[in-house]
């Protein structure tokens, strides 16, 4: 994947560039506002990261120039600053996603593999199939191998977000974010506690779980499957 | 600080003052002269008008020769005031001469002393002027009739000196009211002044000088108070989460260091994993005090106002009991609620959702094994009202007031982990909110309201 960092912090960016290198992602680092926005203009990119403090040109005004020069690359923002308006001002802007500093690497990378493959059209689904799990969105039919599942809204909400993410790691701060719209940490173990009742009812007379574990980074359903 | 005099010029009530009484001044003189002009004219018509009669029957009597008549008519006893007299026969010879002069005018006249001559010496002074009326009888001769102009001099002086006393007087009202009020200005400006000199030498507890009154210095001295109210409770909060921070950071950092020591010494890979694991996570802990901080910090400076929107609390609070419930039941605590429908606020979804999850983990962590959690939601006269209670062990009455500070832990929860700012945001949302929170017992237990205020929001109390 060719990924543009913008970011001035110079560790931070080498950080994030070798960490994504090591993932056998194309990295271009950009550390000031303008450069980064000729390499976007420019080139194809997958993903663009932009720190929202930028020399030169902030990183809102730069994704708005991009986007203006219609360019819909999916843009994540990382930003030091976690208030409300800062959120708000991002996705305004053009934003895909964000992040606040200072982050887990493989965050990040989850992030930005999400981001990667997203749907650019938005096609009426009617259904949701990773592996033997399939989920009818019209009539909210959760299957695995056919045998239906009985869901609570709650985990109902959960696994149709992991399914749409399917493939791929969802840590756990997407999940709270993309299902419970927590943009805070809570201090118990809400994660945990949904993914094990939706895991006894989705594995139940199962020898393997349908949502694996990836330690120290999430969660991921219907992986090489 | 007192103004030194000549600062009293540049007083602006001071130059408004006087100009105000320049204006009155102005006023004062045109009056005079319309009833300086008034006066003397009518004095002098009245004069003329004497004159006029005399000079006709003087002028009469003497075209019938009758110059005993004359002498009789012009004799002081049957004239008053200071009668002047010129009257010459046909043939040039003088009848009456008690005033002369160059000319022989004729109808009303106007001489003053330089041109007039006072002829007798029945006690006449020769700077007198003449108002008079001068005839050329048909049948020769000259007859002019006038009197002395002292009485008319003597109202023009009465006047101007009048004149004077009252621009004298104005004056002095003027330069001392204008000192007076300017005085009294710059003095309560001074007040102002040195309140806020106190300000910046560092005294934040000082306040403009204020009073009951509802004058124009009290309309300013309010504001200027409230803002100050405001800049000291920032400035105390500010050295307060200084200190905070020192105290409550010094501790995992010096542990940070202690494990980073360890490692130095340690050889063995699992437990060189072990150790890194750990020091992770106590640099994470750290971070999350400082997140913590800086979004108190930002919710507290209002950032949040601007996008406020109409959030449904009803549906909100049904949602996290609902992803709360199974979190409960897998800590041994049970989570029961009810709440009414189509409550609803204005303000930030996230951060009311954050509110009153706080509320929840708190009444989650802080209760035994077995304990009942119950949410619950109202509509009442003033909005809502948002109830946590539990049947814990609740909070000593003198520590209610304290629980929302920063930092703040029951001595028996130091132990647990936490940042101990879980309830400051609390705080600092329902304040952005306009909420109030209130500590009260269950009985026994923890209950922790969540309310609109009162429709009065003129008076924002610090709480």
């Amino acid at each position: 994947m060719k990924i543009l960092l913008a970011e001035d912090d110079h560790e931070t960016a080498q950080y994030v560039e070798r960490g994504l290198t090591e993932l056998g992602h194309v990295v271009d680092v950009a550390s000031d506002g303008r450069d980064a926005f000729m390499l976007a203009v420019g080139e194809d990119y997958d993903v663009i990261v932009i720190d929202r403090m930028l020399p030169g040109m902030d990183g809102l005004s730069m994704l708005r120039g991009i986007r203006a020069a219609g360019r819909m690359t999916p843009a994540l923002f990382l930003t030091a600053l976690d208030g409300v308006s800062d959120r708000v001002g991002g996705l305004e802007a053009g934003g895909d996603d964000y992040l606040v500093k200072p982050f887990d690497f493989a965050e990040l990378a989850a992030r930005i593999d999400a981001l990667a493959r997203r749907p650019r059209t938005t096609k009426a689904e009617t259904d949701l199939v990773a592996g033997p799990l399939r989920i009818d969105l019209l009539t909210r039919r959760v299957t695995r191998s056919g045998r239906e599942i009985d869901l609570q809204p709650q985990e109902y909400k959960l696994l149709e977000y992991l399914m749409r993410h399917a493939g791929r790691v969802v840590t756990r701060t997407m999940l709270l974010e993309g299902v419970w719209g927590f943009h805070f940490d809570p201090k118990t173990s809400v994660v945990e506690t949904h993914i094990s009742r939706l895991r006894s009812k989705l594995d139940r007379d199962c020898d393997e779980t349908a949502i694996k574990t990836i330690r120290g980074a999430g969660y991921l359903v219907g992986a090489d499957q | 600080m007192s103004a030194p005099t000549s600062n009293l010029w540049r007083a602006t009530s001071f130059r408004i003052a006087m100009a105000a009484s320049l204006l009155f001044l102005a006023v004062v003189i045109a009056l005079f002269a319309l009833a300086y002009r008034t006066a003397t004219q009518t004095v002098e018509r009245q004069l003329l008008a004497v004159s006029e009669a005399d000079a006709r029957q003087i002028a009469r009597l003497m075209s019938e020769r009758d110059y005993d008549d004359i002498i009789e008519l012009t004799s002081p006893r049957v004239t008053d005031g200071s009668p002047r007299y010129l009257v010459t026969d046909p043939a040039g010879g003088t009848v009456l001469r008690s005033v002369d002069m160059p000319i022989r005018p004729l109808g009303p006249t106007f001489l003053d002393s330089r041109k007039t001559v006072i002829a007798d010496s029945a006690g006449l002074d020769g700077k007198e002027g003449v108002v008079g009326f001068g005839i050329a009888p048909r049948g020769g001769g000259y007859v002019f009739a006038g009197r002395g102009d002292a009485q008319l001099r003597e109202l023009r002086e009465a006047l101007i000196r009048a004149l004077l006393g009252a621009i004298s007087l104005t004056a002095v009202i003027v330069l001392g009211g204008g000192w007076v009020v300017a005085k009294l200005v710059i003095a309560r400006i001074d007040g102002f002044s040195a309140a806020a000199q106190r300000v910046i030498d560092g005294d934040l507890s000082s306040r403009m000088p204020s009073g009951e009154s509802a004058d124009e210095f009290m309309r300013l001295a309010r504001p200027l108070n409230a803002m100050l109210d405001q800049l000291e409770q920032s400035m105390e909060s500010l050295r307060q989460i200084s200190s905070d921070i020192a105290h409550d950071l010094r501790t995992p950092l010096a542990r940070l260091k202690q494990r980073l020591e360890e490692l130095e010494r340690t050889t063995g890979s699992r437990e060189r994993t072990e150790l890194i694991a750990t020091t992770r996570r106590d640099a994470d802990h750290m971070l999350e005090v400082f997140a913590s901080l800086l979004r108190i910090a930002q919710i507290e400076a209002g950032a949040a106002r601007s996008h406020f929107t109409a959030v449904d609390v009803s549906a909100l609070l049904s949602e996290l009991c609902q992803i709360y419930e199974p979190v409960a039941a897998d800590r041994g605590r049970r989570l029961t609620w009810s709440i009414a429908d189509g409550v609803g606020v204005m303000g930030d979804r996230a951060l009311l959702q954050q509110l009153f999850t706080n509320l929840i983990e708190n009444a989650l962590t802080h209760t035994p094994q077995g304990a009942r959690v119950v949410v619950s939601l109202k509509p009442s006269r003033s909005g809502f009202k948002a109830l946590v209670e539990d049947d814990g062990p609740g909070i000593p009455e003198r520590d209610r007031e304290r629980v929302f500070d920063r930092f703040y832990r029951l001595e028996k929860s130091r132990t647990t982990a936490g940042t101990g700012l879980g309830l400051a945001l609390v705080r600092a949302i329902a304040r952005a909110h306009d909420l109030l929170l209130e500590v009260g017992d269950a009985g026994p237990g923890l209950k922790v309201t969540v309310h609109n205020r009162q429709p009065s929001r003129s008076s924002r109390s610090p709480q």
